[in-house]
C-alpha cells in the first residue's frame, strides 16, 4: 500500500475509533501524546497496521515510539 | 483484617503446585473440544455455522491455548504492579497475603504457559498501559491496579468454572481450570477487600474530576475485557475470510456480557457490579444501561 493511501485510510480508522473529527489528525500528530490514541484503542489500531500493511509487529519488542505518528508507523512497518 | 488471616490460612493450607498436582502427561485428545462450544468467541455466529466440523475443534484448541495465554498475560500484570506496591507503609496489614498472592499467580502463569509449551500455542498479547502517569494523586492509580486486578480474576473466573465441570473436555483442561478456580476465589476475596478499604480512602482525598475520571476508566476496562478473547491470527488459521473485520464487529456489539457463560458467572458479574456501585467506582449511570443489556441477557439464558 502506498503511502498517500496508507496515511488517508489510517487516519478515517483513527478519526472512527477515536471519535474525533478526521480534521484534528495528520501523517504527524503526536496519536498518544495528543491524547486522541488510548491504550485500547493502540491495540486496535496494531492489528489494523498488521492487516493493512501485511507484517507481523512483534509484541514483545513492541517500542511505542514506532506507532508515535502515522509517519513513523509507514516507515517502521509499510516499507 | 480477620478476613485477611482467614484467607491467609486458606492459602497455606490449600496450598496446590501445578508441577506436581496436575495430569501433565495426559495429553488432550485433539479429536476433542478443548473448550466447551458456548465459551468459543464466534459461537453462534454465521461464520462459526460455516466452519466444518474438523475446523470448529481446531478454532476450540486454539481458543483455549489463547485463553492459557490471556491470563498468564494479565496476571504478569498483576504480579508486576502488586510488586510495585507491595512494600509501600499503607499496604503494611496486607503485606503477608501479597506474599501468597504473588507465589500463586506465578503458578498460574507457570501452568497456563507450561500447557501452551507442550499441546498448544502461546498468543503474546500486547498490555499496552501508554496513559503514563496520568493521576494527579498515586493513590488513583493504586486502587484502578487493585480494581482492574479484581475485574480481570472476576470475569474471567465464570469461564474457568464452566470448563472445570465439563466433564466432555479433555482431563488436564477441566484440571488446569479447576485449579485456577480455587486459587481465584481466594484472590476475589481479597480484592474486594483490599479495593473497599482504600475506595473510601482515595475518594475523600482526590478531586471530583479525578474521581469522575476513574470512574470512566472502570466503566471502560469492565466493558472492553472480552477485546483480548477475539484473535485475528487464530480466526485467520482456521480459515475466516476477513478476520479483522470479524473481530472488530465483534468486539464493538459485545461488553462484558461476554463472560456470562452460567447463572452461577451471571450472578457474580451482577454482584461486581453492586459492589463498585456501593463503593461509588461505578457511577448509576453507567450501570442503568448494563442493568437493561443484563436483563436481556437473563431472559434468553
Amino acid at each position: 500500500m502506498n503511502y498517500e493511501k496508507f496515511v488517508n485510510k489510517t487516519i478515517q480508522f483513527i478519526s472512527t475509533g477515536a471519535k474525533v473529527e478526521t480534521s484534528q489528525i495528520n501523517s504527524d500528530t503526536n496519536l498518544v501524546g495528543s491524547g486522541i490514541v488510548d491504550s485500547l484503542l493502540l491495540t486496535e489500531l496494531i492489528l489494523y497496521v498488521e492487516d493493512e500493511l501485511e507484517c507481523t509487529i512483534e509484541v514483545d519488542d513492541f517500542r511505542l515510539a514506532t506507532f508515535e505518528t502515522i509517519d513513523s508507523i509507514y516507515s517502521s512497518y509499510g516499507q | 483484617m480477620k478476613q485477611i488471616d482467614i484467607l491467609l490460612r486458606a492459602s497455606v493450607q490449600k496450598k496446590l503446585n501445578p508441577l506436581t498436582d496436575l495430569p501433565w502427561n495426559d495429553a488432550p485428545s485433539k479429536d476433542l473440544f478443548w473448550m466447551p462450544e458456548k465459551l468459543i468467541s464466534i459461537y453462534g455466529e454465521p461464520e462459526y455455522e460455516c466452519l466444518c466440523d474438523e475446523k470448529k475443534l481446531e478454532l476450540s484448541q486454539l481458543e483455549f491455548s489463547l485463553l492459557c495465554s490471556v491470563s498468564s498475560s494479565g496476571e504478569k500484570e498483576v504480579i508486576a504492579n502488586m510488586a510495585t506496591r507491595m512494600l509501600k507503609t499503607k499496604y503494611r496489614a496486607f503485606r503477608r497475603y501479597f506474599y501468597h498472592f504473588i507465589e500463586e499467580e506465578n503458578n498460574h502463569i507457570y501452568m497456563f504457559t507450561e500447557f501452551c509449551e507442550r499441546y498448544g500455542e502461546y498468543f503474546p498479547v500486547l498490555y499496552p498501559y501508554v496513559q503514563g502517569d496520568i493521576w494527579d494523586y498515586t493513590e488513583t492509580g493504586d486502587l484502578l491496579t487493585f480494581a482492574h486486578v479484581l475485574i480481570f480474576e472476576e470475569l474471567g473466573q465464570g469461564l474457568n468454572e464452566v470448563m472445570a465441570e465439563d466433564e466432555a473436555i479433555p482431563e488436564l483442561v477441566r484440571a488446569i481450570n479447576d485449579y485456577h478456580v480455587q486459587d481465584e476465589g481466594r484472590h476475589i476475596s481479597f480484592g474486594r477487600s483490599l479495593v473497599r478499604e482504600f475506595a473510601g480512602v482515595t475518594k475523600s482525598i482526590v478531586t471530583k474530576e479525578e474521581w469522575s475520571r476513574l470512574q470512566r476508566f472502570v466503566k471502560e476496562y469492565i466493558s472492553t475485557r472480552h477485546n483480548d478473547y477475539h484473535n485475528v491470527k487464530i480466526y485467520k488459521t482456521v480459515g475466516i475470510k476477513n478476520a479483522l473485520d470479524l473481530r472488530s464487529r465483534l468486539i464493538e456489539q459485545r461488553d462484558e456480557s461476554f463472560f456470562i457463560k452460567s447463572p452461577l458467572a451471571a450472578r457474580r458479574i451482577k454482584s461486581l457490579r453492586e459492589f463498585l456501585i456501593e463503593i461509588d467506582m461505578l457511577s448509576v449511570e453507567d450501570d442503568s444501561v448494563i442493568q437493561t443489556e443484563f436483563k436481556e441477557l437473563q431472559g434468553v439464558m
